[in-house]
């Protein structure tokens, strides 16, 4: 019943937009939930929109409004207890928007900017953030830079670590990051893509990411596989203002990517996530494994497939199942499901 | 001495990229196949299933900008 509900909210949005040229707009709407051994709960509906413009100037080719709204509501049975005297909700509802501006110069360079707030009962962030980037080598190359800036406001969260020292994390939080990337087309059927993050917070040393990405198509069988490996170190001097110590971690994943009957695209991956962690106060040296198993499938429907589908639209849903294969220092071990569906339109 | 270096460090700079082919717009056929388009990918990828588990890994948040789900470094999971 609520699916059938959500499909006709988007096609009767769609029905007010007939009258509009045919540039590209969409909207989509997801829905989805999550579920673990923890006992946190969390389930997200989120509805986003874009418009497209294409211009017959030289200098603009075309321009992009995107605006997303989530609702996050999260039950978590495990939370903190805060500075004493203090409560904190154990069901949170967040809510978020996010609204994106993207312009391409001269077919090749591209610019965006992005903002974003949200909040709930105990938090508040704010995002800002914008990016960059060109194609050039007879586009084959793009390079792109992306910079963003967070401020949160939260409670302050006491925790004692083994020597007795009380941690706090600090109550206004920053971070500024900056995603360097270069995208090669590297032969007919294979992208490459290789990427540095840098993220400096206020209560962390720095963290750098370094990532490979290959996609790699399969033209005999019309399929794709993708593979990433990343490293990730967040290593030097940690203080009291945060609750875990120096961590570096390795990031793999493989996916494989299919297309039947022209119409239907469905995406099997795994991903496996390795940790490990050398505590502030001993030195101790804890390792944490997960492994995250997915399915997704992405369904196109032309328009007029029946008479009341005036646009092309897209069915997806998708399933995941998340394992921890390491214990870490607080003898976790995780256990989630999720599942995701959501419907767009194309006008 | 210091002109020698300048020509060795802008050789070394055109190094990475003598290996380049430059795709002819009619070679793209299949690198623009949706399997192979970051716009359709990210239909079929698992954006709630991995900020949900975030929480659990403590550098997750910000490799995603890095792994490239998000242009946006610092949003986190």
């Amino acid at each position: 019943m609520a699916i059938r509900s959500h499909i006709l909210i988007v096609l009767t949005l769609s029905g007010f937009l007939k009258y509009q040229t045919a540039q590209g707009h969409n909207i989509h709407q997801q829905m989805s939930v999550y579920s673990d051994s923890r006992g946190i709960d969390r389930n997200r509906l989120k509805l986003d929109g874009g418009l497209k413009f294409n211009h017959s100037s030289s200098l603009l080719t075309s321009s992009t409004f995107d605006i997303s709204a989530t609702r996050d509501s999260t039950f978590d049975p495990n939370v903190e207890s805060p500075a004493e005297g203090e409560e904190i909700a154990q069901r949170t509802q967040n809510h978020a928007a996010t609204v994106t501006l993207g312009q391409t110069w001269k077919k090749l360079t591209d610019t965006r900017v992005l903002g974003r707030v949200s909040g709930d009962e105990n938090t508040r962030s704010q995002t800002f953030g914008g990016g960059l980037s060109h194609w050039f080598w007879g586009d084959s190359l793009q390079a792109s830079l992306d910079v963003s800036r967070t401020r949160t406001q939260r409670p302050e969260i006491e925790v004692l670590d083994a020597n007795s020292d009380v941690t706090v994390t600090p109550a206004n939080y920053s971070s500024v990051g900056t995603v360097a990337s270069l995208k090669h087309l590297a032969t007919p059927t294979t992208i490459t893509q290789y990427t540095v993050a840098h993220v400096e917070a206020n209560d962390r040393p720095p963290a750098d990411t370094y990532a490979f990405n290959v996609r790699q198509f399969i033209p005999p069988v019309g399929a794709a596989v993708h593979g990433t490996v990343a490293r990730a170190f967040n290593r030097g001097r940690v203080t009291t203002e945060s609750t875990y110590g120096q961590v570096d971690a390795w990031i793999y994943e493989v996916a494989l990517l299919k297309t039947f009957f022209k119409k239907t695209h469905a995406r099997l991956a795994w991903r496996e996530y390795r940790e490990e962690e050398d505590t502030r106060v001993d030195g101790n040296q804890y390792f944490t494994g997960t492994d995250l198993v997915t399915v997704n499938l992405a369904q196109e429907i032309p328009a007029k497939t029946i008479d009341s589908i005036r646009y092309p639209m897209l069915i997806e849903a998708g399933h995941s199942r998340y394992r921890t294969n390491a214990i870490d220092r607080d003898n976790t071990r995780v256990a989630a499901v999720s599942y995701e569906l959501g419907v767009g339109a194309r006008f | 001495m210091k002109k020698k270096a300048y020509i060795l460090a802008i050789s070394l700079m055109g190094l990475p990229f003598s290996g380049c082919e430059t795709i002819k717009p009619y070679e793209k056929e299949y690198l623009l196949n949706p399997l192979m388009d970051d716009t359709f990918v990210s239909s079929l990828t698992p954006e709630f299933a991995l900020s949900s588990t975030a929480r659990y890994e403590k550098l997750a948040s910000g490799a995603q900008g890095a792994v490239g789900s998000t242009s946006c470094p610092t949003c986190g999971g």
